[in-house]
């Protein structure tokens, strides 16, 4: 499982980040090999082996009967369909859809030791999304009021007629409201606006799903869980010069129900849970620096055991005082290694959010790959897909699994690029010109329409050679270039990239553990302060070889439709030449006084 | 059902266990200050940075809390939450009493607050207050710099000290009981909820109980130390509607006592529920304001409530705006001596009185936030300004606290001036009878057909913020009315609805013609324990300009309510 997550982007707003992971130690690791020097050879395209993925598709959730609350949203759902009959002003709606979730979740911190806070939340709500006009023009035309036909609103924990009904028909009636509102503005905008580059449908007709599952309940061991989280928080209690410092856990079981006016039938059970560990410090010039460790995941039995837990919390503390100590990069242009995590967490940001369908229709974004379906825009010997079905690659569970979108599509692999190809784009029920169906990516987690969003994506070379061959090839390719080094990125906490075309088209990712790898065999530096940027067409045509050391983040991603659980996996890259820049400093210096390292018991409220 | 009945004795004992830990806490509570104490003292040796001033002020706070709500609509639970969580947060003060780093562009401190350990573990919290503390300093050595910078070259800005000095007093107080988990409550916000359930015209309606508990332990570099328990119940209703016009009409009401006085069956919640939804209905079907008035107003109830409330705040308590505000000068500065009410009204403001009438007084207390010992101030004597409501914060007005330094925000570390038990009283009051009469021979004597009688503005007036909000300004906004009533020179009333009042200026209270009708109390319990109580009566306002609100109404719902196609019989 991940050990670390990562978070990711927002395109042209704000963003942000999960963080750095665990530096687990194993085959092809930097700290294994940092010793090590090599003799030159100039990088080859698609050097090494073929590579192999082991993919699995876990079992699907039981299917069950439709329950109460499926019975009481068709109802209802049918009751507004037939009633609302449009006016003059605002037609009627040609598509209606009704969502109930229950939801219970449980969430505790702790800090050096002691618990901190504990909650236990339980709630219901309503969704409701409809659309006026047709599928070829409706109120989400210009894609710029996407929260427009779509209202929300709390309800009873328990399907109760009455309750239940009259938060669907307030939330209905706001929807409605909104949804004229926008109809009409887009319909004024329609005929000011300068014509549209690329014209489509706003809506694709695509076939709805029936699907079934069973309700989860939950269950959860509370006091195993703050004793966990104590635990591990307790780790930090001998570390003084870590300023603060803690961790989270929450679990969450929702049940939600999903009908839609066009047959779409979905009841579908989900759990989540996300542990973090989080500790920071200053250096002594006043650079601010974190670490987290984030473990996010579907199933409480993919929470990695405490051992495990434990070993990775210990190697952030030692991975903070070390970039405490290491001295500040200067900016650097030239080869780079980004490992397997870090490579995951640049695709997912660099690449991934460019291929989301609606952004090569979207009128203000910068559309970078719009035109280039069938056109080469990275190497021949890299592929990447995004599969939802996906549970776990190579062992590792996948965050972005799910079998049906929160449109009630069917989910299913979308190849994205076929051997540095470009073949297509991540679909919801938003068309673009040339693509007319949803392929299973419509993604929300909030009161806006489903927009098409990454799930598990994997990028796969034809070839890759062993890690400890990758870094031989960064430290040729550094002397090749008449560089002292090169850099290895192992650990990054996110980034972010702006794909409106007011901005330039550019990315930042945010590295945490880089290391120089030096041409003359000394062995590897840390750095610290470092920041990558670029843009993404020079830089993907910069990977010059791939590892056959694949890795996952886990993590939640953060755009337009809210936050949505993803995975990424990638091997190891090296690129020919990449871009950093200094990090801002931190506004304070550190500490005056050392902090209080005196030992005390937990729970005793003294120090000794 | 059987799931709520199981989290409700899980409830039950979760309080039980919480009750047994606040009693841990209280063994703990010298564990407890004995870590912060050592921090403090070292930070009071070593927190310096060369060539900047040091603190001379050091104060750190330790809370951990609790809370409980439960939310019902339309007869069903729809929302449960319970957290429990502890913080650290502490503040320092650079320079001196005469000119420290506060008071600069804002009224809050060089402070910080982090997430604490709920059992009081002492190198967690001194590790928090370290952290705090130096991040604290900093802030602090820049905003003093800044605002020495600023006074050079705008030396008229200071007009007083920054801080006073005071004997401060610690003080701890008893528990404030536990949690309340009687069924009764929860049966009751079901039923009174459920209620809602017989209008039609109620479009969306929730009753809310939450319980909040807490316990701090507050320590400064004066001594001051205090050990504080608290806690209170609040029971909230709240309902809208929507008129055939598409205006939206909404009513709230909400009551927040202590534990011990927290007595389900006497709440009356169904009861009150039925009345709201009357109310609502009445008020849906009343007649828009449709004229612009200007005149005298007859403010009864809890509207005049909000009137007085709005003019103590505002003119009554002693608080400089900062140095760098363009408007430098309290509302009523330098008005001492001069008339700013009737020759009948005097207002004084007790915190050490206990009871109204045999009802508690909530605004009652020993010793303020800041450990200064509450006294009885005159504010206005027989209409002609005497005094104001003084933290340690001082004002061109005041050198040092009355003990008026209010935290009435929920332990924030940051009181202000504010007041206690306030008793506006008059001086041969008219009866309720006479105080129309008087009204409406005004109402003839202006050449008025007619006038207005506002009975609520849809609030109290008194809030858990106290005394109205900051401004230097000498105009007082209005808010909407929510019962207010035409009423013509023969004094029939007719309620209307869609009504909206220009602001009013301070100095118009000089002109008050009438005060009278009965005493009334309004008393507002914060779950800090420390609340705040008025005493007044009803007036007549000597003008207001009334005018329809240019807010546009809502078009109706597409659909007909469920409630109503439930309620409606079929034909």
């Amino acid at each position: 499982m991940e050990k670390k997550a990562a978070v990711l982007a927002v395109l042209g707003l704000p963003i942000l980040f999960g963080c750095p992971g665990p530096k687990a130690g194993g085959k092809g690791h930097p700290r294994s090999v940092r010793r090590k020097t090599h003799g030159a050879s100039s990088p080859k395209t698609a050097p090494g082996e073929p590579v192999a993925l082991r993919e699995e598709f876990g079992k699907l959730p039981k299917a069950s009967e439709p329950g109460p609350w499926m019975r009481l949203l068709e109802r209802e759902l049918e009751a507004s369909r037939r009633g609302i009959k449009g006016d003059k002003s605002c037609p009627a709606p040609y598509f209606l859809g009704y969502q109930a979730t229950v939801s219970t979740s449980f969430a505790v911190t702790a800090t050096l030791g002691e618990l901190s806070g504990v909650s236990e939340v339980r709630g219901g709500y309503v969704g409701v999304e409809l659309r006026v006009g047709s599928h070829r023009f409706d109120q989400t035309h210009f894609l710029d009021r996407i929260w427009a036909g779509v209202a929300g609103e709390t309800t009873a924990v328990s399907p109760e007629d009455i309750s239940v009904r009259t938060a669907l028909w307030k939330a209905t009636d706001r929807a409605y409201r909104s949804a004229c509102q926008a109809y009409s503005a887009v319909k004024a905008k329609h005929e000011t606006a300068p014509k549209e580059e690329r014209v489509s449908d706003d809506f694709s007709v695509d076939k709805p799903v029936q699907y079934l599952a069973r309700p989860k309940k939950f269950s959860l061991d509370r006091a195993h869980w703050k004793d966990v989280v104590s635990r591990l928080s307790g780790l930090f209690r001998g570390h003084p010069h870590i300023e603060q410092s803690g961790v989270q856990f929450r679990m969450t079981v929702a049940n939600s129900y999903m009908v839609t006016s066009e047959g779409g039938r979905i009841q579908l059970p989900e759990s989540s849970f996300r542990l973090v560990v989080s500790a920071g410090l200053h250096a002594d010039d006043g650079m601010s620096l974190e670490c987290v460790l984030s473990y996010v995941g579907r199933e409480g039995k993919h929470i990695p055991s405490f051992a495990r837990l434990e070993r990775e919390t210990r190697q952030l503390i030692t991975d903070l005082e070390a970039l405490r100590r290491a001295p500040v990069a200067e900016p650097y242009e030239g080869p780079a290694i980004f490992k397997g995590k870090a490579a995951a967490v640049f695709f997912h940001e660099v690449l991934g959010h460019r291929l989301e369908g609606h952004r090569q229709k979207l009128r203000r974004s910068g559309q970078t790959f719009a035109l280039k379906v069938g056109k080469r825009i990275m190497p021949s010997f890299l592929s990447l897909y995004d599969d939802p079905l996906l549970t776990s690659i190579n062992k590792t569970p996948l965050n972005g699994f799910y079998p049906v979108d929160d449109e009630g599509i069917a989910a299913r692999r979308a190849l994205l690029v076929d051997k540095g190809v470009l073949r297509g784009f991540l679909m919801s029920r938003i068309p673009i010109p040339g693509l007319s169906h949803s392929n299973g990516h419509g993604r929300r987690a909030g009161l806006t329409i489903a927009i098409p969003r990454q799930a598990n994506l994997v990028l796969k070379p034809e070839r890759g050679v062993p890690f400890s061959e990758l870094r031989k090839m960064l430290v040729d390719e550094a002397r090749r270039q008449g560089k002292k080094y090169g850099l290895l990125f192992t650990d990054v906490s996110g980034g972010f990239t702006f794909t409106n075309r007011r901005m330039p088209q550019a990315f930042k990712v945010m590295p945490v553990m880089v290391y120089r790898v030096f041409v003359d065999g000394r062995p590897d530096e840390l750095i610290r302060g470092v920041d990558l940027v670029g843009t993404p067409l020079l830089t993907l045509t910069r990977i010059v070889a791939a590892g056959n050391d694949f890795e996952t983040f886990n993590g939640m991603c953060g755009a337009e439709s809210g936050w949505v659980p993803v995975s990424a996996t990638a091997p190891s890259l090296l690129f020919s030449k990449v871009e950093t820049q200094k990090k801002p400093v931190g506004r304070f210096r550190p500490p005056i006084l050392p902090s209080p390292s005196v030992s005390a018991r937990p729970g005793k409220g003294g120090s000794k | 059902m059987r799931y709520f009945r199981l989290c409700g004795f899980l409830v039950v004992v979760a309080c039980v266990l919480s009750s047994r830990q606040a009693r841990a806490g209280q063994a703990d509570g010298d564990g407890i200050f004995s870590a912060l104490r050592k921090e403090m003292d070292r930070n009071i040796k070593g927190l310096r940075l060369k060539g900047a001033p040091a603190p001379y002020f050091f104060a750190i706070q330790y809370t951990r809390m609790m809370a409980v709500s439960h939310t019902a609509a339309l007869g069903q639970p729809v929302s449960r939450r319970k957290t429990r969580w502890a913080a650290v947060s502490g503040l320092v003060r650079v320079g001196n009493y005469d000119k420290d780093d506060t008071n600069f562009y804002g009224f809050s401190p060089s402070m910080g607050s982090t997430a604490g350990p709920l059992e009081g573990d002492g190198l967690a919290l001194r590790r928090a207050a370290h952290t705090i503390w130096d991040s604290a300093y900093k802030i602090a050595v820049e905003r003093y710099a800044k605002k020495e910078a600023y006074l050079a070259s705008h030396p008229k800005a200071k007009r007083c000290n920054d801080w006073s000095r005071v004997q401060v007093r610690p003080w701890q107080t008893r528990p404030a009981g536990t949690f309340v988990t009687s069924p009764l409550l929860e049966k009751g916000i079901l039923a009174a909820s459920g209620e809602f359930r017989r209008h039609a015209h109620v479009l969306g309606a929730s009753v809310t109980w939450s319980q909040m508990e807490g316990e701090r332990f507050l320590l400064t570099s004066e001594g001051l130390r205090v050990h504080d328990r608290a806690g209170g119940a609040k029971v909230a209703i709240s309902l809208y509607g929507q008129a055939t016009d598409g205006q939206y009409m909404t009513l709230g009401w909400s009551k927040t006592l202590p534990f011990s006085e927290l007595k389900p069956a006497r709440l009356g919640l169904v009861a009150r529920a039925k009345a709201m939804a009357e109310k609502l209905r009445r008020l849906l079907e009343a007649p828009t304001f449709d004229e612009t008035f200007s005149g005298p107003i007859l403010l009864e109830g809890a509207a005049a409530a909000t009137l007085w409330t709005a003019f103590i705040g505002k003119g009554l308590r002693a608080d400089m705006p900062p140095v760098a505000w363009a408007s430098g000068r309290m509302v009523f500065e330098g008005m001492k001596g001069r008339r700013v009410l009737p020759e009948s009204v005097t207002i004084v403001d007790d915190p050490t009185a206990t009871r109204f009438r045999g009802t508690r007084l909530f605004g009652h207390y020993v010793t303020d936030d800041e450990g200064v010992a509450g006294q009885k101030v005159v504010l206005v004597e027989r209409g002609k300004l005497k005094g104001f409501l003084a933290s340690r914060r001082p004002s061109v007005e005041t050198k040092g606290s009355n003990g008026h330094g209010r935290d009435l925000s929920g332990w924030s570390l940051s009181p202000r001036p504010n007041g206690s038990n306030v008793f506006v009283k008059v001086r041969r009051p008219l009866s309720s009878k006479s105080l129309k009469r008087k009204y409406l021979s005004l109402l003839r004597r202006e050449g008025l057909d007619h006038g207005y009688i506002i009975r609520s503005f849809g609030n109290t007036g008194l809030s858990r913020a106290g005394f109205g909000s900051y401004g230097t300004s000498p105009s007082i906004g209005v808010p909407p009315p929510v019962e207010i009533y035409r009423v013509d020179t023969k004094g029939r009333e007719h309620l209307v609805r869609k009504v909206r009042i220009q602001a009013v200026q301070i100095s118009d209270f000089a002109s008050i013609p009438a005060v009278g009708g009965p005493e009334r109390l309004v008393n507002v319990y914060v779950w800090t324990g420390r609340g705040v109580s008025l005493v007044y009566r009803d007036f007549i306002f000597p003008k207001m300009n009334l005018t329809r609100p240019a807010t546009s109404e809502q078009r109706l719902p597409s659909l007909p309510s469920p409630l109503s196609r439930l309620l409606t019989p079929r034909k």
